[in-house]
């Protein structure tokens, strides 16, 4: 996680370079099985290899160095995965409510609709964090990510009433809290609110 | 059995049609006639399963859909990336 | 087991109604965004759903599993990147005139 500081940076490194190798040699090992369907040691071997080759290419793309995280080596596959299995049934289910509720809306013949858009801030350390974050926001009740700056999240809702989810008038909404919860969230750095502009 | 996967095939193609004739060649700005793109893409990868349940094949079309769902997903990333440098409303 | 299936097929068939109506009906690019990104997204989801019952547990029906949580991922993300593109092309979003405008 990105919140932990220690005193020296390479073990942090080491940590990050041990978890993407692993997890993204497993997953692409896992996804060629389930593609190629073929048991043979001949077909797994040139598989691993594969996986292991595509794991050393991307290797710069997916760990983020100190500059980038402000505080350690971060691998994008350190996820608090067990938090995250809990969270999805609960998105799921947001999805379909929030399903209902927009497809009443385009199936009403006066088409009840008063958009607006709000902005609110949430700073989350983890890139993934914030990419959840904007996708659950885009997959629950009437409101969809339009901008995402550094920690600022620019929402549209198709419905005055739909805001209170995300961006309330005071206080916090409830999805930011549990995506927070789920990611670890902190109070925004002052000093690199250009350096994201990339994500 | 097989009458109600063709309906829902031909059904498929009836909402593409009418978002293509709808929404792609009159669309105001050129982000909806994407959009109405991607919504043709995404009836495209269900029309292919459902095209693999009618051949009795699905094992062969589900890795034509898997590449049409990932060709599609990058050349929207692309187009919108392209259009948004791009940056004029009148098209 | 084929009854849920077309339950799913004919649920998923429903929400990608939906939102084609949306596409059409709906007054500007970014209310239409959340017909496609919402009804679209759920209801091709219901059916791959449908797809996988009526599949069984095989090979196949993981590989339907991997597009699932492809689409998942990915179809927030297309949505998320047409608005953010339009945001910074100097699209306008529509508002209701009847209110403060």
């Amino acid at each position: 996680m990105a919140t932990k500081t220690t005193a020296n940076p390479f073990r942090n490194r080491s940590r990050a370079e041990i978890v993407h190798f692993v997890f993204l040699t497993l997953a692409l090992f896992v996804f060629w099985v389930v593609l190629s369907g073929k048991m043979q040691v001949r077909y797994l071997i040139i598989g691993f290899v594969t996986a292991l080759a595509i794991t050393v290419a991307t290797r710069p793309l997916l760990i983020l160095p100190p500059e980038r995280t402000g505080s350690s080596w971060l691998s994008l596959w350190d996820l608090p995965w067990f938090r995250i299995f809990l969270y999805v049934p609960w998105l799921l289910w947001q999805i379909i409510v929030a399903n209902v509720q927009v497809a009443m809306l385009i199936l009403h013949p006066k088409l009840p609709i008063d958009p607006k858009v709000v902005k609110f801030k949430k700073y989350i350390p983890h890139p993934v964090g914030r990419f959840a974050l904007a996708n659950s926001i885009t997959l629950t009740p009437g409101t969809i990510t339009v901008d995402l700056e550094a920690d600022e999240y620019t929402v549209h809702c198709v419905q005055g009433g739909f805001v209170g989810g995300v961006a309330p008038a005071e206080g916090e909404g409830t999805l930011p809290a549990r995506v927070g919860a789920v990611f670890g969230a902190g109070p925004a750095p002052a000093d690199r609110q250009t350096s994201d502009k990339g994500l | 059995m097989d009458y109600f996967f063709l309906a829902l095939a031909v059904g498929l193609v009836v909402l593409s049609a009418l978002v293509f004739f709808g929404r792609v060649v009159p669309g105001p700005t050129v982000f909806d006639r994407l959009t109405g793109i991607g919504v043709i893409g995404t009836n495209a990868i269900l029309f292919i399963l459902l095209l693999g349940v009618l051949d009795g094949r699905l094992d062969m079309y589900v890795d034509m859909a898997i590449a049409y769902a990932a060709i599609g997903f990058v050349t929207l990333l692309i187009l919108g990336k392209y259009f948004e440098r791009k940056g004029d409303m009148d098209r | 087991m084929n009854f849920l299936a077309v339950l799913f097929l004919l649920a998923g068939f429903f929400f990608i109604l939906v939102g084609t109506v949306g596409v059409l009906r709906m007054p500007d690019f970014f209310t239409r965004m959340h017909a496609v990104g919402k009804c679209d997204t759920l209801g091709i989801l219901l059916c791959l759903v449908g797809l996988m019952i009526y599949e069984g547990a095989s090979l196949t029906s993981l590989k339907l599993l991997y597009i699932w949580v492809f689409l998942l991922m990915a179809s927030p993300t297309a949505t998320h990147v047409f608005c953010r593109a339009a945001v910074r092309s100097g699209l306008k979003p529509w508002t209701r005139t009847e209110g403060q405008g």
